[in-house]
């Protein structure tokens, strides 16, 4: 927004104004001057009047006007237009957070974080950081047109309400449309996609749906069933990626790697489980892994080629195998 | 219901101003391509959702979908034709939603003048397909039916509302 449309700048003027006893009590021409030399833009004074009653009633600003001499002023004294106490530090802190999350992408949660937060500075009269800066020094990973990240906002508020959603979900490896009732529970981001982990009424189980596959998401009134779900992060917990195989559980994934990888996996565990059970001299390097195989897993081992060699379970390592032998 | 001086028929009922969404909805209809997803009753429409896959498409670039302008929904109880107002997701013809590939799919609503808020079945009828004979062929090739859907059953004990954002 901008600073000659902030309605917040103008109420600290007016506030300062109506504070200030060097100075006789303002009339309305005083405060629209007082908020011209604040944004350096000349309200209305039907903006200065509206301006009061919103202070009046938002703020609880006790402000009195006095009509046989046609000024205001505040009939408690005690009033403090900004009451929250930020100090210097806390000020520069809440700058810092919204440059990073200007920085990392402008969804709804970005605008009204930043309008919220702009409230807070302009009552401690700091400018409000604008969105355009002169130079930009961090830069995400983040796709731009990634679909389905509208989505967002929509399943945020789901799992933060706990209302049941309906979808339709377009399944990539079966190429069929369904029309489910899901019940939100968690929102995960894996190599930026976004998943929603929900309750699933048709499969009677927790599933993960990739945003991208989503299609129309449409927020319902129904009883959620979201809260019997066992915790999901403990689920997580014991899984690379997304997608569990079907009938895995928890197990050890034991793989050699070339020298030439080994300061990768030192680098970047791919799990928090990741053990070395043996690095040789020449860098060779036996890796244990305790979870649940996934087809993310499967796609990362696969990466590495012939560079890493899978030793247990054997069926994982007939299907690393597989793709690299076609 | 009554009847105007021009004998057109108007609903008296008071208009809903819920929406209520049908997110199974049992009709005679073809079981994919496109498949008949949901129904939502809106104050002032009935939102009919589908999906298409070209998985299965004859074309080797997927095909092309639109659909007609005349296509309308009809109620098996009084006969009464609901026209389509609008659509998203799909070209309405002659314009046509072209495909790239037999991986492709698109998801797409039509927007009926509403239905009212009521148990109900209902023919979806696409009537210049049917005149189209080309498409009819590739229809039948892909499915072996037309782009209608017969006995869309609206059972208001399985509706649920829709809350507004």
């Amino acid at each position: 927004m901008p600073v000659t449309k902030n309605p917040y700048l103008r109420y600290k003027a007016i506030d300062a104004r109506l504070r200030n006893r060097q100075k006789h009590r303002p009339t309305i021409h005083d405060l629209i001057d007082a908020c011209t030399k604040e944004t350096e833009h000349e309200p209305s004074l039907d903006t200065v009047v509206k301006d009061i009653k919103n202070m009046r009633l938002s703020f609880h600003a006790p402000i009195k006007y006095c009509r046989t001499k046609g000024v205001y002023e505040y009939t408690d004294e005690a009033y403090r237009f900004d009451g929250v106490g930020l100090m210097e530090k806390d000020i520069d802190s809440i700058k810092n957070a919204i440059e990073l999350i200007q920085s990392i992408g402008s969804s709804r949660v970005s605008n009204e974080f930043e309008h919220a937060m702009e409230k807070v500075l302009t009552a401690y009269r700091e400018k409000f950081p604008q969105g355009n800066f002169k130079r930009q020094f961090i830069q995400t990973d983040a796709p731009t047109d990634f679909r389905g990240f509208e989505h967002f906002d929509l399943f945020f508020r789901a799992i933060k309400d706990r209302i049941p959603v309906s979808i339709v979900h377009y399944s990539y490896s079966k190429h069929v449309f369904t029309s489910r009732i899901i019940h939100p529970i968690f929102l995960k981001e894996f190599n930026n996609r976004w998943y929603v982990v929900a309750y699933s009424e048709e499969h009677n189980q927790i599933r993960t749906f990739g945003f991208d596959r989503i299609h129309d998401p449409v927020l319902v009134f129904a009883a959620f069933k979201g809260d019997q779900s066992p915790d999901v992060l403990t689920f997580f917990k014991d899984i690379y990626g997304i997608y569990p195989i079907e009938n895995q559980g928890v197990q050890p994934v034991v793989f050699d790697t070339a020298p030439e990888e080994l300061a990768y996996f030192r680098s970047f565990p791919v799990h928090e489980s990741q053990q070395f059970l043996q690095v040789q001299n020449s860098g060779r390097a036996r890796i244990k892994l305790e979870l649940i195989p996934s087809y993310e897993l499967i796609r990362l081992l696969r990466s590495f080629g012939r560079a890493i060699r899978i030793v247990e379970p054997e069926w994982l390592r007939l299907q690393v195998t597989e793709n690299l032998t076609r | 219901m009554v009847k105007t001086p021009g004998n057109r028929k108007f609903n008296t009922m008071k208009k809903s101003i819920k929406s209520y969404l049908f997110p199974q909805v049992p009709n005679r209809g073809r079981l994919d391509n496109p498949v008949l997803l949901r129904v939502t009753l809106l104050p002032d429409a009935t939102k009919v959702d589908f999906g298409y896959s070209t998985f299965k498409s004859v074309y080797s670039n997927g095909g092309w979908i639109q659909i007609s302008p005349e296509t309308h929904l009809v109620s098996l109880h009084n006969q009464r034709k609901f026209k389509l107002i609008n659509v998203k997701g799909i070209s309405m013809s002659p314009t046509k939603h072209y495909f790239e590939s037999q991986r492709d799919w698109q998801y797409y609503s039509l927007y009926f003048e509403p239905i009212p808020v009521e148990d109900g079945s209902y023919d979806l009828i696409e009537p210049e397909f049917i005149a189209d004979r080309e498409a009819l062929k590739a229809v039948n090739q892909v499915s072996g039916g037309t782009f209608d859907f017969y006995d869309i059953q609206i059972d208001m004990q399985k509706a649920i509302q829709i809350m507004s954002i």
